[in-house]
């Protein structure tokens, strides 16, 4: 099976505002998939909706063939979905190795018990917990400021941090939200090279973002929304020359 | 920022990144435990009988602190009504060890106590709520009256239960087990809780160590069935509920007179706990060197408490830096990222709550049995108690276990200083200073929130580190301009 998340004409309402509107899209194993919109398109409650975090009105998400519909938050993100926030959501009072570490509660299982009896499980599952974060760690390049509060980061390396928190729950799918707002020139492209090797390595990358050369620059397929509407969907160069999307971004010509 | 190419793509960790990161150095970890075995151990000997006392209540403190501490401090979930969880446990340790609940009160508490664990399994193993779950409790209840007018013999008892919750639990969409363990374990509980009483009635009381475990256990259950309602509140809603818990938990420690002895007479003569005998001949040896002379009342009790602190310390060490510790700093983070990221963020605060409330009914149990005095009255055990705990876990610094301990002995010496002023009968402009308890401790609280709101120790080590910093950075320019 060729798709990893599938979505049925899923529609999310709040009272009156019809955010996103009967949206079926598919993303497949392997790629880069970017959603794109002006303001206000829907794009980052289509993630909320992907990830659990809101409940749909309508339709059908099948994450890996499982129905998501109804499940929270936690459980959605344990069947493989990892993803970072528009505003980069951290926890502040934790050291930046330690945020990593929590990425991987997922893949692990120890209780409270344990942990506060320190049993062998405990010990055998922080060796690899603590592995696999400073593995992370030294993909973003953080390893100097693992002890430090996760806070007293500059912005970029938050955003890296996030990106690396995610990756330690050693995720089927990624799903960024504006991970290239307010990273400068240079930083957005190291982002990108970032998330080429992660695909390389098998992941899948759905992002939403504004900054269209980034997105061009590494996606492989491109889908519009425009006022809670699927609108367009192709490959970078299709999109770029497609009516209706230059429609969308600066209006038809008055008649 | 440096995502550079070179770096290993995944699998390898370079000896240089494990090397630079101190997470796990286990020197910082030890250390304190070390100076704190220590310093137990030979306390005694240099304080007076005084000393003993204020040392023994800075030790139930602690235990309190610790407890609060995982839950306000690392969990950010707020409790103004932990002082019940304190009472509970202090009551369940006096009523079973002197004043047994009369017999007429035996059938419905032990009815009440088995509806609780039924509940607590219709939440925790059917995972049941809403307006199922209050079917579920009614029917619970109803069902203790149905088996006691059919005169059903023990088997039928048991029978009953099981087939109507099997019946239950098919109707509301959960599997027909969890329905018979539920029923089973609510009869299970109640007749064995029915028995136990009226032995321990008979008997005219139990051994304080059954009160201790019986308070955890009842605490422990309490502590479940509030808080899975109430910590799906936020913020001040959450403070305003676990507020009128604690209120509701003190009125009844003075309205339910036949139990509680209610508030004019209190509970007395609550005994000791005689540890010393119990304990393997060369460590009751150790101690003795340790004081110089054969141990009296106090300096036992001294070490049962410092010992249990001990415990609750490590516990409370050891769950911060753990899976499970993560996630709950995680959920008072950011609770959405925490989500995002699969842990269960109702689960864990849960968890952590029932915990810190088994700490507070042992902190509990350790006040009605303290050497020596042996009485427990409701007042102590209201919102006035709560808002101190919370003093305690603010001044020594949220989110520091070994603060909670320097908060405690801070408030126990507060406390004590404002008894020796009241016994004074000093005036200030005619004022009597008499009950300044509120007065002084919201004073405190404003004081630290403002000066130092990361609590004493942690805010007096970062100022002292910044007016060293300011020191050197001061000489280097004097040296840069003599040169």
């Amino acid at each position: 099976m060729n798709a990893l998340i599938e979505t049925k004409s899923v529609t999310r309402t709040f009272g009156g505002l019809v955010a996103v509107n009967e949206v079926s899209m598919t993303v497949r194993r392997g790629r880069t998939k970017a959603l794109i919109g002006p303001n206000g398109a829907g794009k980052s409650t289509l993630l909320n909706l992907l990830t659990g975090v809101l409940a749909v009105s309508a339709g059908e998400i099948h994450v890996d063939g499982v129905s998501t519909v109804g499940r929270p938050c936690y459980e959605v993100a344990a069947l493989g979905l990892a993803r970072t926030f528009q505003t980069v959501q951290l926890f502040e009072n934790m050291t930046v190795l330690e945020n990593v570490m929590v990425g991987c509660h997922c893949w692990t299982k120890q209780s409270i018990v344990s942990g506060a009896l320190r049993w062998v499980g405990h010990y055998l599952e922080e060796r690899r917990v603590l592995k696999e974060s400073i593995v992370q760690l030294e993909r973003v390049g953080l390893t100097d400021e693992a002890d430090s509060p996760a806070g007293s980061l500059p912005f970029g390396k938050q955003r890296m941090l996030e990106i690396a928190r995610a990756l330690a729950s050693k995720p089927k799918l990624l799903l960024l939200d504006e991970p290239a707002s307010g990273l400068s020139t240079h930083e957005t492209e190291e982002l990108s090279e970032l998330l080429r090797r992660i695909v390389v390595e098998g992941a899948t990358v759905l992002l939403v973002d504004h900054d269209m050369q980034f997105v061009m620059d590494i996606s492989d397929e491109v889908m519009v929304m425009d006022q809670g509407r699927k609108i367009a969907e192709g490959t970078p160069d299709e999109i770029q020359n497609d009516p209706r999307v230059i429609a969308a971004y600066l209006g038809t010509e008055a008649k | 920022m440096s995502v550079n190419v070179e770096a290993p793509s995944s699998g390898n960790v370079t000896p240089v990144a494990r090397r630079r990161i101190g997470y796990q150095n286990p020197v910082w970890h030890l250390l304190p435990f070390i100076l704190f075995v220590i310093g137990c151990m030979i306390a005694p000997r240099f304080a007076d009988e005084k000393g003993m006392t204020m040392l023994i209540y800075i030790g139930i403190n602690a235990i309190l602190a610790i407890g609060l501490n995982l839950l306000m401090g690392y969990a950010g979930q707020i409790s103004l009504g932990h002082a019940a969880f304190f009472g509970l446990g202090a009551y369940t340790s006096a009523i079973l060890t002197v004043r047994p609940i009369p017999a007429e009160v035996i059938p419905g508490f032990s009815v009440g106590l088995g509806v609780m664990v039924g509940t607590a399994l219709l939440i925790s193993l059917g995972r049941i709520a809403g307006w199922k779950l209050g079917a579920g409790v009614v029917l619970l209840i109803m069902l203790s009256w149905i088996v006691k007018a059919l005169h059903l013999h023990a088997v039928g008892f048991y029978g009953v239960y099981a087939v109507v919750m099997a019946v239950y639990a098919v109707l509301v969409k959960a599997s027909w087990w969890k329905g018979v363990v539920t029923g089973l374990m609510t009869v299970l509980t109640g007749c064995y809780c029915f028995s136990s009483l009226r032995n321990v009635l008979a008997a005219g009381g139990a051994s304080p160590w059954t009160g201790i475990v019986a308070g955890i256990v009842l605490t422990c259950v309490v502590a479940y069935l509030i808080g899975g309602q109430v910590l799906r509140l936020k913020g001040h809603y959450l403070a305003m509920a676990t507020l009128g818990f604690g209120v509701i938990v003190e009125v009844v420690f003075r309205q339910w007179t036949a139990v509680t002895g209610g508030s004019s007479d209190g509970i007395v003569g609550i005994p000791d706990i005689q540890v010393m005998d119990s304990l393997p001949g060369f460590v009751r040896r150790a101690l003795e060197f340790m004081v110089g002379h054969k141990l009296d009342g106090p300096q036992e009790y001294f070490y049962l408490v410092w010992g249990l602190v001990f415990v609750a310390l490590l516990i409370a060490v050891n769950i911060v830096r753990s899976r499970v510790g993560r996630a709950m700093r995680a959920v008072h983070g950011s609770e959405v990222a925490a989500e995002s990221l699969g842990v269960d963020t109702e689960r864990y605060k849960v968890q952590v709550f029932v915990l810190s409330a088994g700490l507070a009914s042992v902190a509990g149990s350790l006040y009605a049995h303290n050497a020596g005095i042996g009485y427990i009255n409701p007042s102590e055990f209201g919102l006035m108690t709560s808002i101190q705990m919370v003093v305690m876990v603010v001044v020594g610094g949220m989110a520091s276990v070994w603060g909670a301990l320097i908060g405690a002995a801070a408030i126990q010496a507060l406390k004590t200083w404002l008894i020796t002023i009241e016994r004074t009968d000093m005036r200030i402009f005619g004022m009597e200073l008499k009950g300044l308890d509120p007065i002084v401790f919201g004073a405190v609280l404003i004081v630290i929130m403002i000066v130092l709101p990361q609590g004493v120790v942690r805010g007096l080590a970062d100022l002292a580190g910044a007016s060293w910093r300011t020191i050197r950075k001061r000489k280097r320019i004097m040296a840069g301009r003599g040169s």
